[in-house]
C-alpha cells in the first residue's frame, strides 16, 4: 500500500470506531475519548518521518554528487574565491541537514514509542515531545573558509 | 407627473441618511441575539457533539453508498467578532441508492427525527426546478439545526443520480475566556 | 586575483551542475515540508487529542518551518552557482578569443598572461624575444617602432580585461554567497526570515542575469502563462526563488507555484513586520494629572509626539499582522478527529503593503471541476480576514458536499480596497478601480485551468463587492459562467444581460431584513426612468434587472453564509451547477 492508501484506511477505521465511540457522547463527559487506532496513528507519523529521512537523504546525496567539481579537487575552482565560499557554505548546509537529520531521529523514536505504548500517560508523551535531545553540533570548523577541509558526512 | 417630481426631489435627502444609518447596521449584523448573550462552549465539544448528531441522522437515513463523510468547521456568526463568536457548520451527503430509496430515506426521517429530539419546521418540496423533497428541523436537545434535501437529478442539474444532502449548522456560541475563535477553522 | 591559468582552465559547467544539486536540496526540502505539515502533522491532529499530540505538532510544525528555510535558502545558492557559471562562462569566452586571434597572428600567450612575439628584423645579429604584459604599465625603453608591439599590447590589455572581468565576478559572487551559509540550530526565528528576505536583494544584485525585468509586466494572464510554460525547469525554479512576489502575483501562472512563492512572501514579509513592531518604541503614558492652575488631566508631551511619530505605523503594521496571522491559521488548521476532506489552502495572491491584497483558495482551482471566487465588500480586509477566509471555506463545505463527483475550489478574493466604513462605501471608486483587477484574476484562472477539463466558474460577490463585479463587467469582458449577487446595493448596470455570463446565469439573494439593497441603491443602482414609475434605480432585486431570484431564509446583511439554510444552499447549487434544484424565491 502506499503512504497514502495506508492513511485513507486509517482514517477510515478511525472515522468509524470514531462515529461508535460518539453515539455514546453526553455532555459531561468532555465529548473526547481515546481511540483504539492511537497506536497506529503515532506508528504511522513515525514511519511518515522515516520517509522524509529518506527524502533528505536522496537530495543530499544529489547536493554531494553536484559538489564534485565546484567543490574541491579541481585545481582552476581552488583559487576563486567563490568557489572557496560555496565550499564553505555547502559544508554550512552539510552541518544543518544534518541537524535535521538528527532531530529527525529523535521526532521518529519517539513517535516510535509513544506508538508503542512505551509513555504511560498522556502527560509522559507531553514530556518527552517538550524534551530537546537533539543540539547543534559545536565543531567549530564548520561555516568558515578552511581550505582543505572537507566534511564527513553522516548520511 | 406632479407628485412624482416632488418625490424625486424629496427623496436623495432622506435616502443618503437611510443610506449611511443602514450601512452602519449592515455592518454590525442584524442577529437576533444581543451581542453576550451566546453559550460559552469549547469548540471541540459542539464539534462533538455536531458528529454526534450526524451519526444519528444517518442512522435513521440507514442507506449505505457513496458516503461523503462530514466536514466540520468553525463558522461566522453574521457580522459578530470573528474572535468571540462561531457556529460549528457540517455538510455531508450520501449518494448512490435510487430515488425512491433516498425519498424513502426522507419519509423515514420525518417521521423518526420528531421522536428522536427533533422538532420539523418545514417539510415538503422546494420551490425549484427539480422540486426536491426536504426538511428543516432544529434539535430540541442541543442548539443546532438542520437541514436536509434530496437533490434530485434533472436535465439542468449537473446530475446523473440523486443526492441527499444533510447541512447541520450550531446556534451561535462563545468561546470561553482566554480561547480565540477567530484562529480556528 | 582570477589567474590566466584559472580563467583558461576553469569548467563553468561545474558551477551548473553543482547549482544542480543545490535544486535537488531545495525540492527535496519543499516536499519535505509538505509531508510533515500536510501529511503528518494534520493527520496525527486528526486522529489524536491530547497534550500529548499537541507537544508532537508543535515539533513537527518547527520542523517543517526548518524545511521551509532550507528550501528558501538553497533556491538562493543554486541561483547564485547559476549566475556565477553563466558569467564566469562569458569572461572564460572572451578569454579564450583574444588566445585563439593572438595564436592566429603568431603571437604566444604565456601562463602568467604576458603576450610574446618574435620579431624578424635583419638588422639584428639575434632574434630577440619580445613581451608585454596586460595589466602593468608597460614601460617603453626608447622608441621602439615594433609594430607589432601595440598589437600585443591590445591582445595583453584584452587579457587584462577578461581576468579582471572574472575577478570582479568572482568577488561578486563571493560575498553574495558568503551570505547563505546556514546557521547552526532547530530554531526558525524571524530574524532568520528577515535575513533570508535580504539574502534574495542580494543573490538578486549579484545575479543581475534574471533581471527582474524580463518579468512580464501588465500582460495579459494568457501572455503570463505563455511566457511561464517557455521557460525551461531551471528559470522557473530561479524566478521563483528570487523573484517570489512577483511570480507570485502573475495571474495565469499555475496555482501551485504562485502558493509556493507566496508562502515565502508571508513568511519573509511576516517575520519583517513583526522586527518592524517590536522596534517601535513602547507607548509612553498618555496622561498627566492636572496642575495647580489646570485641573484637567492633559496628553503627556511624550506622548504627543510618540503618537505622532510612530501610532499610525503602530497600527498599520498591526493590522498587517493580524491578517498575515488570519492566513497561516488557516494554513495550520487545527483539525478534529473524524475530520475528512477539509481542502488544502492556496496562497494565490499576497502582499501586505498598503491596505492589503490576500488571495486565498481552498482546493486548486487549476485543477477544480467547479470554481467559485468570492468578492467581500464594505470594510473586508486585513483586519478582518478571517471572517472572509471563513465564508469562502464554509461555501466550499456545502458545495463539496452537493458536487457528487466534481471536484471544487472557493477563493476568497481580497484583491482590492475595499472601502472601510459606511461613508467610504458611498463611493464608486474603490469598485471602479478594483474592477480592472478582477477581471485580469478570472482571466487568470482560465488560463492556469488544466486544459481538457471542464472548468466551471461562478464569480460571487456580497454587498460593495456586488458592486466591483458589475464594474468589472461594465469596464472590461468579466469571463465567468454565472454570477451570484448577495445583498447587492446595485452593480451600478441595469440588467443581468450586461453582466457578461450567458443568459439566465446571474443569481441573485436579498435575505430578508437586509438593509443594504435598499440603501444603497441609489448610489451604485442603475439609474433608469421609466414612464410608468418614474425614477428607478435598478439593482439586482428588481425583477426588471432579471437576475434568478434565490430563495432565502435567513436575515440580516452578514447571514448569507450562515447556518444550514437554503441562503447558503443555493450559493452552492449554482456554484457546482446543479441549477434546476436552485430554490426560487416567492411563489
Amino acid at each position: 500500500m502506499t503512504f497514502n492508501q495506508e492513511w485513507e484506511q486509517l482514517k477510515k477505521d478511525a472515522s468509524d470506531r470514531l462515529q461508535l465511540a460518539s453515539a455514546g457522547v453526553t455532555k459531561g463527559d468532555n465529548g473526547r475519548g481515546e481511540l483504539r487506532s492511537s497506536r497506529t496513528a503515532w506508528n504511522q507519523a513515525s514511519q511518515g518521518v522515516g520517509s522524509v529521512i529518506g527524502i533528505m537523504r536522496s537530495a543530499v546525496g544529489g547536493l554531494t554528487e553536484g559538489q564534485r567539481g565546484a567543490g574541491g579537487g579541481d585545481a582552476a575552482m581552488e583559487g576563486l574565491l567563490s568557489a572557496v565560499t560555496q565550499g564553505s557554505v555547502y559544508r554550512s548546509w552539510q552541518r544543518k541537514i544534518e541537524l535535521l537529520h538528527r532531530e529527525c531521529d529523535e521526532l521518529k523514536g519517539k513517535l516510535e514509542k509513544s506508538g508503542n505504548a512505551f509513555y504511560y500517560t498522556d502527560s509522559a508523551i507531553k514530556d518527552a515531545f517538550t524534551e530537546q535531545q537533539t543540539r547543534p553540533d559545536e565543531k567549530p570548523d564548520t561555516g568558515r573558509p578552511a581550505p582543505g577541509e572537507g566534511g564527513q558526512s553522516r548520511w | 407627473m406632479a407628485s412624482v417630481g416632488v418625490a424625486f426631489m424629496g427623496r436623495p435627502k432622506i435616502a443618503f441618511t437611510a443610506l449611511f444609518m443602514a450601512l452602519a447596521i449592515g455592518m454590525t449584523g442584524c442577529s437576533s441575539m444581543a451581542d453576550n448573550e451566546s453559550t460559552v462552549e469549547d469548540i471541540g465539544e459542539v464539534k462533538a457533539q455536531s458528529r454526534g448528531l450526524s451519526d444519528g441522522l444517518l442512522r435513521i437515513i440507514d442507506l449505505e453508498g457513496d458516503l461523503k463523510e462530514p466536514v466540520t468547521s468553525v463558522g461566522t456568526c453574521g457580522d459578530k467578532d470573528a474572535d468571540k463568536f462561531y457556529r460549528i457548520n457540517s455538510s455531508w451527503s450520501l449518494a448512490g441508492p435510487p430515488a425512491q430509496d433516498l425519498r424513502g430515506a426522507m419519509g423515514r426521517l420525518s417521521k423518526v427525527m420528531p421522536k428522536s429530539g427533533w422538532d420539523i419546521t418545514e417539510h415538503g418540496r422546494e420551490n425549484s426546478v427539480a422540486k426536491s423533497h426536504y426538511l428543516k428541523a432544529n434539535s430540541t436537545e442541543r442548539a443546532f439545526s438542520v437541514y436536509i434535501v434530496v437533490l434530485e437529478a434533472s436535465p439542468n442539474s449537473g446530475r446523473t443520480r440523486p443526492l441527499l444532502y444533510v447541512g447541520l449548522a450550531s446556534d451561535c456560541f462563545q468561546v470561553p475566556d482566554g480561547q480565540s475563535a477567530r484562529d480556528k477553522y | 586575483m582570477v589567474t590566466f591559468a584559472q580563467l583558461t582552465q576553469l569548467r563553468p559547467a561545474e558551477f551548473g551542475e553543482a547549482a544542480d544539486g543545490w535544486h535537488k536540496l531545495s525540492s527535496a526540502a519543499s516536499a519535505a515540508k509538505d509531508r510533515v505539515s500536510d501529511d503528518i502533522a494534520t493527520q496525527l491532529q486528526k486522529l489524536l487529542i491530547g497534550e500529548g499530540v499537541d507537544a508532537a505538532v508543535v515539533r513537527l510544525r518547527r520542523l517543517a518551518q526548518n524545511f521551509h528555510y532550507v528550501q528558501v535558502e538553497s533556491g538562493l545558492v543554486r541561483a547564485a552557482l547559476n549566475g556565477l557559471g553563466e558569467e564566469l562562462g562569458a569572461a572564460q569566452k572572451k578569454l579564450l578569443d583574444v588566445v585563439a586571434e593572438a595564436e592566429a597572428e603568431k603571437f604566444t600567450i604565456k601562463p602568467d598572461g604576458s603576450v610574446h612575439w618574435v620579431e624578424a628584423d635583419p638588422t639584428i645579429p639575434t632574434t630577440p624575444q619580445k613581451s608585454v604584459q596586460g595589466e602593468r604599465p608597460v614601460v617603453v625603453i626608447g622608441s621602439d617602432a615594433d609594430p607589432k608591439r601595440a598589437k600585443a599590447q591590445e591582445y595583453a590589455d584584452r587579457v587584462g580585461a577578461a581576468l579582471k572581468e572574472a575577478t570582479e565576478v568572482d568577488t561578486r559572487y563571493a560575498q553574495a554567497l558568503g551570505r547563505l551559509h546556514a546557521d547552526n540550530d532547530l530554531n526558525v526565528s524571524d530574524a532568520d526570515w528577515v535575513d533570508a528576505q535580504r539574502d534574495m536583494g542580494t543573490v538578486r544584485t549579484a545575479t543581475g542575469s534574471l533581471a527582474e525585468g524580463s518579468i512580464p509586466k501588465d500582460k495579459s494572464p494568457k501572455e503570463n502563462a505563455e511566457w511561464w510554460k517557455g521557460l525551461s525547469g531551471d528559470d522557473k525554479a530561479d524566478y521563483a526563488a528570487l523573484y517570489p512576489a512577483s511570480v507570485g502575483a502573475l495571474d495565469g501562472i499555475p496555482s501551485d507555484v504562485r502558493d509556493t512563492a507566496n508562502r515565502v512572501v508571508l513568511a519573509e514579509k511576516r517575520a519583517d513586520y513583526q522586527t518592524q513592531l517590536n522596534a517601535i518604541p513602547a507607548e509612553p503614558w498618555k496622561y498627566q494629572p492636572g496642575s495647580k492652575g489646570n485641573p484637567m488631566a492633559t496628553k503627556t508631551t511624550e506622548w504627543v509626539k510618540w503618537d505622532r511619530e510612530w501610532a499610525g505605523k503602530k497600527a498599520q503594521l498591526e493590522a498587517s499582522l493580524k491578517g498575515m496571522g488570519d492566513i497561516r491559521k488557516r494554513f495550520e488548521r487545527d483539525i478534529e478527529p473524524g475530520d475528512d476532506r477539509f481542502p488544502r489552502a492556496y496562497l494565490l495572491g499576497f502582499s501586505p503593503e498598503g491596505r492589503g491584497r490576500a488571495v486565498i483558495a481552498n482546493g486548486n482551482p487549476d485543477t477544480a471541476d467547479h470554481t467559485a471566487v468570492y468578492v467581500p465588500g464594505t470594510n473586508a480586509g486585513f483586519g478582518n480576514l478571517a471572517h472572509d477566509i471563513k465564508r469562502a471555506t464554509t461555501l466550499w463545505t456545502v458545495s463539496d458536499a452537493v458536487s457528487d463527483g466534481g471536484s471544487v475550489s472557493t477563493i476568497t478574493w481580497l484583491g482590492y480596497d475595499a472601502p472601510q466604513g459606511a461613508k467610504a462605501a458611498v463611493s464608486s471608486d474603490y469598485a471602479n478601480n478594483g474592477a480592472p483587477s478582477l477581471n485580469r484574476f478570472v482571466d487568470g484562472l482560465n488560463a492556469s485551468h488544466e486544459a481538457g477539463s471542464p472548468g466551471h466558474l461562478t464569480v460571487t460577490g456580497h454587498s460593495y463587492g456586488t458592486t466591483l463585479i458589475g464594474s468589472a463587467a461594465r469596464q472590461g469582458d468579466l469571463n465567468a459562467d454565472d454570477i451570484v449577487t448577495l445583498g447587492s446595493p446595485g452593480v451600478q448596470v441595469g440588467r443581468a444581460t450586461d453582466l457578461d455570463v450567458p443568459r439566465g446565469h446571474v443569481w441573485n439573494e436579498e435575505a430578508s431584513g437586509d438593509p443594504i439593497p435598499e440603501a444603497g441603491r441609489m448610489k451604485h443602482g442603475r439609474t433608469e426612468y421609466h414612464f410608468d414609475t418614474g425614477v428607478d434605480y435598478v439593482t439586482p432585486s428588481n425583477e426588471r434587472f432579471g437576475a434568478n431570484p434565490m430563495r432565502t431564509d435567513t436575515s440580516g446583511h452578514g447571514s448569507y453564509w450562515d447556518r444550514d439554510s437554503e441562503t447558503l444552499l443555493n450559493q452552492a447549487r449554482v456554484v457546482v451547477g446543479d441549477y434546476d434544484n436552485v430554490s426560487r424565491r416567492g411563489r
